[in-house]
């Protein structure tokens, strides 16, 4: 425990200078917020019936289900009354915002995704589009090192693209490694935009390493690939995934524009 | 709040006012400290104990209400903090229009100026060991990462901290004094 009070002043700051809500007013958005999250899951569960009806049972690797839980799209999600999503990237979205800039040709924008990664697995690209309406590639090639890439998809509502993340998740948390080199995936926490999704490819043979970052807004997700090494380290991986979120931080940020209450 | 050894109980709306009543203020100069505004930090709390109350079934279950709020506020902030910098965060929808505060004093201004040049994860074990008073183990089970990271971490900011307040005379943590 600390022996002094260098701190003192943060919590000795006048408290009339505070402003907080009335409890009653916390507790009524509070409310607002959890009927619009239970609105979301109940949307959610009839969409997976229906799925689990027209659609062969998706299994892992290992045989087991892995179609995502609906309950799991109950997330911090926008509401599901009549909302006219945005079905299109807008041209003016920050795809590259936060990529390096010494060299503009290493840039590249492509309107047709091509995977730079493998997914959790490695038996399949790091992230399926197959399901979106329109798709959005940024990749940065850097000359010694893998580079990173990003794809913003916009599907035809939230649901779907809650669906298409939770799948992800599924993956990656069912995922053994296996194969030469051995590839691992490790979620990791994260509190990104309405929903997010965030695992480590490890090489273990390599110590080398993507960092994939799957972050949804309204009916989009941006999907984040970056190269490291170091990811045998949790102190390593923990300083990339922090990176990765700074350097994507406005590219989130702007992904409000396809959320149910627009910026 | 949540009883201790209860974990199936959920928080009803007295203890829930008594814990946001408690708690507020401390939060808020916890997440100030960490991100270095306070109508952000303000701003980020409210937004969590929103949070809180729609989760709190959640809440209780996980046994520290009060570090779920924290945690909650600084992801919020960490998620905005661009936006903020740049200018273009869209008009709040939890307070009316930015506090005033009563001029700081300039010991206050300078840590406040010395921990925003500390990298964030020094920051934010500097804040919740030495104002939130979490014993380094609990530090580390709300940061997610190894004691030892913690300790490092610790170390490093504190030193770090001792050279950019080395102008103003004041008594560090742990006992060093700078001068």
């Amino acid at each position: 425990m600390p022996e002094n009070d260098l701190f003192e002043s943060f919590t000795t700051m006048d408290q009339t200078d505070l402003h907080p809500l009335p409890a009653s007013e916390v507790r009524r958005r509070g409310d607002r917020l959890r009927r619009r999250n239970t609105a979301l899951a109940v949307a959610g569960g009839t969409v997976a019936a229906m799925t689990a009806i027209g659609v062969p049972v998706a299994l892992s690797q290992d045989g087991t289900d892995a179609r995502p839980d609906p309950g799991l799209y109950a997330t911090d999600g926008p509401s599901t009354d009549a909302v006219a999503w945005r079905v299109d990237v807008p041209e003016d979205f920050p795809l590259t915002d936060g990529f390096p800039l010494e060299d503009p040709d290493r840039t590249q924008v492509l309107p047709e995704y091509q995977p730079q990664a493998v997914g959790p697995c490695a038996t399949s690209p790091a992230w399926d589009v197959s399901g979106a309406l329109e798709s959005l590639q940024a990749v940065y090639t850097d000359p010694s090192q893998g580079g990173m890439d990003r794809v913003v998809s916009v599907y035809e509502d939230d649901t779907t693209a809650a669906a298409a993340l939770e799948e992800l998740r599924t993956q990656a948390e069912s995922c053994r490694p296996q194969g030469q080199p051995r590839v691992s995936a490790e979620v990791l926490t994260s509190d990104l935009g309405e929903q997010s999704v965030v695992f480590v490819n490890g090489y273990d043979d390599t110590g080398e390493g993507f960092l994939h970052q799957a972050v949804r807004v309204g009916n989009a997700v941006l999907y984040s690939t970056s190269y490291f090494q170091g990811a045998g380290d949790p102190a390593v991986v923990e300083t990339e995934q922090e990176r990765e979120q700074d350097r994507s931080a406005e590219v989130v940020a702007q992904m409000c524009v396809f959320a149910a209450d627009p910026c | 709040m949540a009883v201790p050894g209860d974990e199936s109980r959920t928080m009803d709306e007295v203890e829930f006012d008594d814990f946001y009543t408690t708690s507020y203020a401390r939060v808020v100069g916890q997440v100030y400290a960490m991100i270095g505004s306070r109508d952000e930090a303000e701003e980020c709390v409210q937004e969590a104990f929103v949070r809180a109350w729609a989760h709190r079934r959640s809440l209780d279950r996980a046994g520290h209400p009060e570090a779920w709020v924290r945690t909650t506020a600084y992801r919020l902030a960490v998620s905005r903090w661009r936006r903020v910098a740049r200018g273009r965060r869209p008009a709040d929808r939890a307070l009316a229009s930015p506090t005033t505060a009563a001029a700081p004093s300039e010991a206050h201004v300078a840590l406040v100026a010395a921990l925003k040049q500390l990298p964030e994860a020094q920051r934010r074990a500097l804040v919740l060991h030495h104002l939130a008073d979490l014993p380094v183990h609990e530090v580390a089970r709300e940061t997610g990462v190894p004691e030892g990271t913690v300790k490092a971490r610790l170390s490093r900011g504190r030193a770090a901290l001792a050279a950019l307040l080395a102008d103003h005379q004041t008594t560090l943590p742990g006992g060093a004094t700078s001068a």
